[in-house]
């Protein structure tokens, strides 16, 4: 089922670009279905439909109709995330970071969005990969004042400027209630039928092994900074980033107090393990 | 009219086989008898249903607009798509080059085969089992030099990026420095895309 309801949205996603770069008028409803999905529906079918007979009406006006290699972007193997060489990439060890429920989610990152539930949502956190420094904005919760542009190296941890980091910490603590951590939709267990379903014909075999996938899952449920931290090999880390490009999770979430929910962007690392199965 | 027993059809498939959006066209028929084949059902020629090209261009175009946003199309499996080298011949007659057209083959093929399909191919997926011969042999129940020859013939003819070759770990028939000599002898054929897996065995 999760296959299906991830493909959908996948398929959803190419059919929105395709609209959108030949102004074609497209509502696409929020699916309801509860069932078992298998990627399509008719109702999914009818859009094909209709984008293909406005495509035609168009083309009939002599005007161009754009598709070819729209969306190439969207499904190739994330090369930039490959490109990125393991020791770039924050380790589980550092000292920024909390373990929770098998997720690394740096601890000073539950950041702007929470506390102010205002700021631009994708503005709370930023991975510069090249420097591997990590800038946020803080903001005091209580006078929505703001304290200061924090950075801090991910090398060097200790060496955070311009923040009370104590204070911030203890502004979290007594505001919050509640910390939800990302999920994929369904659960881990569907993440991973999800994953082992798209990897696809696997007629006679598969890569072995362990693998970590580091990411950041927005506000929105978007995926974004999808980095494989431990490879498995060239191929199978290729199949498996371009497949977390894809996927929606439900985001992280602090409620507080006041009963109020904010999604915030949160980094986590997933760790996949693929056996090697013999009789 | 050229027909083909195909028993399966996967629509939707995301960079599973290839680049894009792909459906997976599976024919009946292969020449080799791998000992851990998971798709026996290939081997028997009774089973399946009958397709022209025409239909199977009739059942498949649904997904059109997919595959040319994504630069998807079709990957021929099985079974040993290249024997069915008419019926892919008539299908791309039908699709046009836009579709991109992937076989998942052994390549053990007649030569002859292999230099018609070329400019017809957009890409190869290439299980090349083991380059040992005697281990190839034990495994497939089939020799292997045609398979080289053949994949030498394609890397010297097109595009070498296109071409993946998947060279496994084959439970009980080769070994880790096996697979590593099949590796390291790809290489210095000009192999680019080596994509080493383990067999799955159920």
């Amino acid at each position: 089922m999760a296959r299906g309801k991830q493909t959908c949205k996948i398929l959803k996603e190419i059919r929105k670009q395709i609209a959108a770069e030949n102004d074609i008028e497209l509502v696409i409803e929020e699916c309801t279905y509860q069932g078992d999905c298998l990627g399509t529906c008719p109702k999914c079918e009818a859009e094909v439909r209709y984008l293909e007979h406005e495509l035609e009406k168009r083309q009939r006006m002599g005007k161009a109709a754009v598709v070819a290699g729209l969306s190439v972007g969207l499904l190739g193997p994330s090369q930039v995330a490959l490109a990125q060489t393991p020791d770039t990439i924050p380790s589980r060890n550092d000292s920024i970071v909390d373990i929770l429920d098998g997720y690394v989610v740096p601890k000073i990152q539950q950041s702007d969005v929470m506390l102010m539930g205002k700021i631009p949502m994708t503005s709370c956190y930023h991975v510069d990969p090249k420097r591997y420094r990590t800038v946020m904005d803080m903001f005091d919760f209580s006078g929505m004042r703001n304290l200061s542009v924090v950075g801090f190296d991910l090398e060097y941890p200790d060496r955070i400027e311009n923040v009370d980091t104590d204070d911030y910490v203890n502004v979290l603590i007594n505001n919050s209630l509640t910390f939800y951590v990302p999920q994929f939709e369904g659960g881990e267990s569907d993440l991973l039928e999800f994953i082992s379903q798209n990897l696809g014909k696997n007629a006679d075999g598969n890569a072995y092994g362990d693998m970590e996938v580091a990411f950041t899952v927005e506000p929105n449920g978007k995926l974004s900074h999808i980095e494989i931290i431990k490879g498995v090999n060239e191929q199978l880390d290729a199949q498996v980033a371009a497949l977390f490009k894809f996927m929606e999770w439900r985001p992280a979430i602090w409620e507080m107090k006041s009963e109020e929910k904010f999604p915030f962007a949160c980094q986590c690392v997933q760790k996949l393990h693929f056996p090697m199965i013999t009789h | 009219m050229t027909t083909a027993k195909i028993f399966g059809l996967d629509r939707h498939r995301l960079t599973t086989d290839g680049e894009g959006v792909t459906t997976l066209v599976a024919f009946n028929g292969c020449p080799l008898r791998c000992k851990y084949c998971l798709n026996k059902t290939s081997w028997d020629m009774d089973k399946g249903r009958d397709y022209t090209p025409e239909m199977l261009f009739e059942e498949v175009k649904i997904d059109q607009l997919y595959f040319l946003a994504t630069h998807g199309g079709i990957t021929f499996g099985g079974g040993e798509p290249l024997l069915q080298k008419e019926f892919i011949k008539e299908f791309r007659a039908i699709c046009g080059p836009q579709w991109q057209i992937v076989v998942e083959t052994s390549l053990h093929v007649p030569f002859e085969t292999v230099q018609e399909m070329n400019e017809v191919l957009d890409g190869y997926i290439v299980d090349i089992k083991d380059l040992n011969p005697d281990i190839y042999l034990t495994y497939t129940g089939k020799e292997n030099p045609l398979v080289l020859k053949n994949l030498e013939w394609i890397l010297q003819h097109g595009d070498p990026k296109r071409i993946k070759v998947r060279v496994p770990h084959i439970p009980e028939y080769n070994t880790d420095e096996d697979v590593a000599k099949s590796v390291e002898r790809l290489k210095a054929m000009g192999v680019v895309e080596v994509d080493e897996f383990q067999y799955i065995i159920r």
